[in-house]
């Protein structure tokens, strides 16, 4: 890894959220490609994910990192064309109706940008005839479902319910999580994956497609 | 006292204060998600409705259950809704409410008879601190708005029996809440010395509030720190902008003789030496979940005549399985934790509309049967 490769981690992992828009800039008026800035800052995003796992790094922190995440894709984004770039695969999120929970959900949308997914996010209280009518428009390889509370997991129920009544279930692979879901009730309810957290949700993603 | 001479009140403080009282205290967090349904009420109903609904329907579900204690809070202004347009959508109110203490309008969703999402605020972090400023009233002048009447109301009519305990957010989960979490955290990072400011002030708004409670009746507090734990923040955030602010709060309202619960939301098992130098007067946590365990077991060892343990019954899963689950459960809970007092039955986390009645009264029913000290299961 060159200079500028080695101080775009650095600055990720340091959290140094002022940094990151000089560091870009300057990179990208030096003519360094956008892609290698886009791979040096997902290693980086890895980095954190990594320490996360072992529990050296906190949610606080990986917040702050897609923050700083986001503001260097964005500078970036102009500088790529959308065809150069192979997509792994397309991701509709939402958090259910009732639910205004979006920390995690918008932490495994920037993870799953990085990662090569293209996403789009349907926000928070989403009714389930928004997640279904998605669906049928976008046919996303996968549906990301966030529910953080007890009362509305049913709501995850309810989608996959509606998902079989429209013929589309079988068409889209539903990923959940959320802090009150556990596995075995993923399983019970019919989900494909689940996903207790934003690094393990990225290899629940590439799992489910490699096995479709 | 001789067996089943304490009252609820007298049981609790009994724990409270590290000692035995006749059998196990039992205080489950039931609260506006589930009082209405004891009642035949919608959740809306509970929300909407007037202080003499909350108060009657509070006693009801006390009386229903027989546990022992009840919980009450800061209440809107009496009036409120002639400030506020109040549309029905059908599934859901529209409530355009008019605060009278600085003329902002809100707009919040109410569903009909669901739990209503968590208002989380959007001011700036300078706006926080200016409203903060705005809003510093003594506690004296607060009971003058009537916000406290729920709370009085309580107190006159069952405050003998029963310890009426007073629900507060702790300071740093305040300010979470007041601005969002995620722009709480973001500031954390980039303005750590005006999250500090903030978080300063938001504690001398809440001794003011906890002051006004302590002057309508109420003798014990269960203070809510939901944003603070190791699955959010790291231990050394905790240690700056959560634990001093928590530690000023309690000692300012024990200094009125008032119980302190500290009620702590999220992983607290890598900070529980430093939690404890709160010294409250009891602590609760919440059930697993979140990807993290609490080891009540470990906790017990810690707080051993210390502070009073509530347990953290499961009320995510295990309250709503069979009634054998409950009960073997609550008695491995009173068998591992409740020998020697200072122990209460508590839940981990508030109970929701779809656990079954039937359940909490197996709850109760097994506390009271296994319960009794010395404790023999």
């Amino acid at each position: 890894m060159n200079d500028i490769g080695v101080k775009l981690k650095e600055t990720l992992i340091d959290l140094d959220i002022d940094g990151i828009q000089p560091l870009i800039e300057n990179a990208l008026k030096e003519g360094i490609n956008p892609h290698i800035l886009v791979k040096y800052l997902i290693d980086g995003m890895r980095s954190i994910g990594d320490q996360f796992e072992l529990g050296d790094v906190y949610l606080s922190e990986l917040i702050m990192a897609s923050e700083i995440m986001k503001i260097a894709l964005d500078i970036i984004k102009p500088y790529i064309s959308k065809n150069s770039r192979k997509s792994e695969g397309t991701v509709i999120i939402g958090t259910v109706e009732g639910d205004v929970h979006d920390i995690g959900k918008n932490l495994i949308k920037t993870m799953l940008k990085t990662n090569g997914f293209d996403v789009v996010d349907l926000g928070v209280d989403v009714p389930t005839s928004l997640f279904i009518e998605k669906v049928r428009e976008i046919r996303p390889d996968i549906l990301a479902i966030s529910s953080l509370l007890t009362t509305t997991m049913p709501k995850i129920v309810d989608i996959i319910e509606a998902l079989k009544n429209a013929g589309l279930r079988d068409q889209v692979k539903i990923m959940i999580g959320g802090a009150t879901i556990r596995q075995e009730w993923a399983s019970n309810v019919g989900a494909d994956g689940f996903a207790p957290d934003m690094v393990s949700a990225i290899k629940v993603c590439q799992n489910l497609l490699s096995n479709s | 006292m001789s067996v089943n001479e304490f009252n609820s009140k007298e049981r609790m403080i009994a724990a409270l204060n590290l000692e035995e009282p006749d059998y196990v205290p039992v205080a489950p967090y039931i609260w506006r998600q589930y009082i209405p349904k004891v009642n035949g009420l919608q959740i809306s109903d509970w929300v909407l409705g007037d202080i003499e609904t909350k108060v009657k329907s509070s006693i009801k579900a006390y009386q229903h259950y027989n546990y022992d204690w009840i919980l009450t809070g800061v209440n809107k202004p009496v009036n409120w809704k002639d400030h506020a347009i109040i549309k029905n959508y059908g599934d859901f109110y529209e409530v355009i409410e008019t605060h009278q203490t600085n003329g902002n309008t809100s707009v919040w969703k109410l569903p009909i008879d669901e739990t209503p999402p968590q208002e989380i605020g959007d001011l700036s972090l300078e706006n926080l601190i200016e409203t903060l400023e705005y809003e510093k009233t003594p506690f004296n002048e607060l009971t003058v708005g009537s916000c406290y009447d729920f709370a009085q109301r309580l107190v006159e009519e069952v405050g003998n029996d029963v310890l009426v305990t007073g629900i507060l957010g702790a300071p740093f989960g305040e300010v979470c809440c007041r601005l969002g979490l995620k722009p709480t955290i973001i500031s954390l990072f980039r303005n750590p010395d005006l999250i500090l400011e903030a978080v300063d002030l938001l504690t001398q708004s809440l001794i003011e509030q906890a002051k006004a409670l302590h002057e309508v009746g109420i003798e014990a507090l269960w203070i809510e720190e939901m944003f603070a734990g190791t699955d959010i923040i790291s231990p050394s955030q905790f240690e700056k902008f959560s634990l001093p602010f928590a530690k000023k709060l309690v000692k300012e309202l024990q200094k009125r003789s008032m119980k302190c619960i500290f009620y702590f939301c999220g992983a607290p098992m890598k900070i529980l030496d430093s939690l404890l130098t709160i010294k409250a007067d009891a602590y609760a946590f919440e059930e697993d979940k979140k990807g993290f365990k609490i080891d009540l077991g470990v906790i017990h060892e810690h707080t051993k005549n210390k502070a009073c343990l509530f347990g953290n019954f499961d009320s995510l899963y295990t309250l709503r399985s069979t009634t054998n689950e409950v009960e073997e459960n609550v008695k491995k809970m009173i068998r591992n934790l409740a020998p020697g007092g200072g122990f209460i039955l508590g839940t981990g986390s508030p109970i929701l509309k779809n656990v079954p009645i039937t359940n909490i009264e197996t709850l109760v029913r097994t506390a009271h049967k296994f319960g009794q000290y010395p404790i023999q299961i």
